[in-house]
This record gives C-alpha cells, sequence and structure tokens, in this order.
C-alpha cells in the first residue's frame, strides 16, 4: 500500500472501502484530512451499495409460500451405503459371487420320450437320465435358434450370409493353425 | 424466536421462515441464476435447518447459522452439478440464463437483466472462491463484516482482506457496471 502524487493510492481506496477503520495510521489521518481522497473513496462505496441494490432489484420475487414438508423420501433400504464406498464395494462384491456361484436350477424337462419339438429320443433314457435331460433342452434351443425369426428377416439381418462371412474371415485373419491340404503323408518326389 | 423454535414450536419457526425466506432465495439465486434451483434450494436450507436446530447453541445467531447452511447447500449444488457435468454435456457449458428469472413485462428489461447478471459472471470468475463468497455477502447479501465472519468461521480481519482483495478487484472492472447501476428501473 503506498501513496501517490501525496494522495492515497488506489489499493489505500480499495482498504478504505472495505474497512476505513482499519486503514493505517498515516493513510487514516490523510483521508481525514483530504477531501479529495474522501470522494473517491465514497465514489468506490456508492458503486458497490448500487452493485448489490441492482442485483436485488434484478432478482426474480422469492416464493410466496416455503413448503416445510419433505421433498424427499427419508430412510432407505439402503441406508448410509452412499456414504460409506466400502461397504457399498462390499455388498456389491458378495451379491455377484452369489449369483455367480449358484446353482443352476434348470427348468423341468418336457414330456419324457420327445422335446417340445416332437423330436423322439433315440438313447435310452434311462441308463443316462442327466443328459438325455440335457440333450433335449439342447435340441429346443437349436430349434429355437433356427426358427427364431422368419426367412425374411433373417435376410434381412444378413444371416444367410453367414457361410460368406466365414469364407471371407478365413481370407482376411487366417487360422494360426491350418489344417494340412491333405491327410497323406508327401512322399518323396511327388511335389515334383 | 429462534429459542422457541428450538423447543419444537413449528408456529414459531414458520414465522423464521417467513422473516428470511425472501433473503435467503435471493442469496441462493445470486449463486445460481435459476429461479426454479433458488427455489428449490430454499425449502432445502429450511429443511436442513428444522432438522438441525436442536444443535444451533447461540440462537440469537440464528441468522448467521442459516447463511452458513445455505452457503453448504448451494456448493453441495454446484458439486452436484460438476459431476452430473461429467455425464451430461448440456450442463457441463457456461451457465445458461435462466428465461424462467425473468418477470419483466418489457424485453428491454430482460435483456438488461441478462447482460447484468453476465458482467456479474465474469467478474465474478475473477475472484478466488472466498472473494467471491465474502464479496457476495457483503454487498448483495447485505451482511456486515462480523456477519460474515460468523457465517464463514473466519475471523473478523480474513474477511477483511478477502473483501478489501476483491474490492481492488472491482474498482478496475467498476466501469463496466456503470450503465447498470444508472438504469435500475
Amino acid at each position: 500500500m503506498s501513496k501517490t502524487h501525496g494522495h492515497l493510492a488506489e489499493d489505500l481506496i480499495a482498504a478504505a472501502a472495505a474497512d476505513a477503520a482499519g486503514l493505517p495510521g498515516e493513510a487514516a489521518r490523510h483521508l481525514a484530512q483530504c477531501s479529495q481522497c474522501a470522494a473517491r473513496v465514497q465514489a468506490l462505496e456508492r458503486s458497490l451499495l448500487d452493485l448489490g441494490r441492482t442485483a436485488r432489484e434484478f432478482c426474480p420475487p422469492p416464493p410466496r409460500f416455503v413448503s416445510l414438508r419433505l421433498g424427499k423420501k427419508e430412510g432407505s433400504w439402503t441406508p448410509g451405503l452412499a456414504r460409506r464406498p466400502a461397504l457399498a464395494a462390499a455388498a456389491a462384491a458378495i451379491l455377484i459371487a452369489l449369483i455367480t456361484l449358484a446353482p443352476y436350477d434348470a427348468p423341468a424337462p418336457p414330456a419324457p420320450g420327445t422335446s417340445a419339438s416332437g423330436l423322439v429320443m433315440a438313447f435310452e433314457e434311462d441308463a443316462f437320465p442327466v443328459e438325455a435331460q440335457y440333450m433335449s433342452m439342447d435340441a429346443d434351443l437349436v430349434e429355437m435358434a433356427d426358427n427364431i425369426l422368419p426367412a425374411a428377416y433373417m435376410n434381412l439381418a444378413g444371416e444367410s450370409y453367414m457361410a460368406w462371412d466365414e469364407g471371407l474371415f478365413d481370407i482376411l485373419a487366417p487360422s494360426l493353425n491350418p489344417e494340412p491340404l491333405s491327410s497323406a503323408p508327401i512322399t518323396k518326389g511327388e511335389m515334383a | 424466536m429462534a429459542a422457541q423454535a428450538r423447543t419444537g414450536d413449528m408456529a414459531a419457526y414458520e414465522s423464521l421462515v417467513d422473516m428470511y425466506s425472501g433473503r435467503i432465495f435471493r442469496m441462493i439465486f445470486f449463486r445460481t441464476r435459476s429461479r426454479m434451483d433458488a427455489e428449490d434450494l430454499t425449502q432445502e436450507v429450511f429443511l436442513r435447518a428444522l432438522k438441525n436446530l436442536p444443535g444451533l447453541r447461540d440462537e440469537s445467531k440464528f441468522g448467521s447459522w442459516l447463511f452458513s447452511i445455505a452457503i453448504n447447500t448451494v456448493r453441495d449444488f454446484h458439486r452436484k452439478r460438476k459431476l452430473l457435468s461429467l455425464f451430461q454435456p448440456l450442463l457441463s457449458g457456461d451457465r445458461e440464463w435462466d428465461d424462467r428469472a425473468d418477470d419483466s413485462p418489457l424485453p428491454l428489461d430482460a435483456v438488461l437483466k441478462k447482460e447484468f447478471w453476465n458482467q456479474v459472471e465474469s467478474f465474478s470468475n475473477k475472484l478466488s472462491r472466498w472473494e467471491r463468497e465474502v464479496f457476495y455477502l457483503r454487498f448483495f447479501d447485505d451482511l456486515g463484516i462480523d456477519e460474515i465472519a460468523q457465517t464463514t468461521a473466519k475471523s473478523p480481519s480474513t474477511v477483511k482482506t478477502h473483501l478489501y482483495r476483491a474490492i481492488a478487484k472491482y474498482k478496475q472492472e467498476s466501469s463496466t457496471f456503470t450503465r447498470f447501476l444508472g438504469e435500475t428501473p
């Protein structure tokens, strides 16, 4: 803080507008005697007060009524989880583990001897009851997958070009372990 | 009245709400520039105050205590908004003028208000967080130095230091506000 040309510098004017009583002794004495500096301080104070008044005038009217009813539901079935990330992470991990490790409860098989499509089972069901059950489910799933959409939709979806796509993929990204051209061993002089 | 409200007298608390709701609404509007947000947050401030009223030690400082709740509520609001802006690009841009905030019948007034608040926004961006807070509390919210010190939980000398710095910056920009200050309706 300083004085310029015998008058208070800008920083002292700002300090006086913030708190005139807090000015250093010499600056306070000068301000009390110099009408020019006092006018500068007053102009700044007036500008600040006008700014506040204008802000209040340019503010929309407050609501006539403030409701004291709770807008949000208080109490939740997960109390405090939002504020305890570690607890929330542990709860999520336990939930995922339970879902992952829970034993698969297969749906009830269709009527014995036939699948949903009417396919007659061609193996001994009595000897392999569990296998028979899963074979039946497989047959159902394959059939569902084949007939899941009418042919027109399959064409639209590009499903009918799958064989061509596979060929293209073989060209673009050949397998790392290509099958030999012939399973017969190459004998000496055969290539020539 | 605050002492009565503290004992659970709802009528006394409603009187306090009537007494302070206008100032709290304006205070929040200055910091959000959205009428809808200001209305919602004003309600939230009074609900928070009601919930924490038993913890108020000195009833004579109810006003400063309420302003400090409002400051924290606005800060939480901006924090949430900042977080949401990561997911919603529309919120990440500059604060848009809330047209609903303007009740002026004349379009010219609406334009003037919009320009004024844009100017305030531009000036505020040049202040540090506490310079801005203290400046707003002193001139927009019309609090005294001691009230600001109680509201912000800072010493009066710290408040004066922030205020002096903010005023020094305002002095450099004051000419940009002159046309607004002379044209208030």
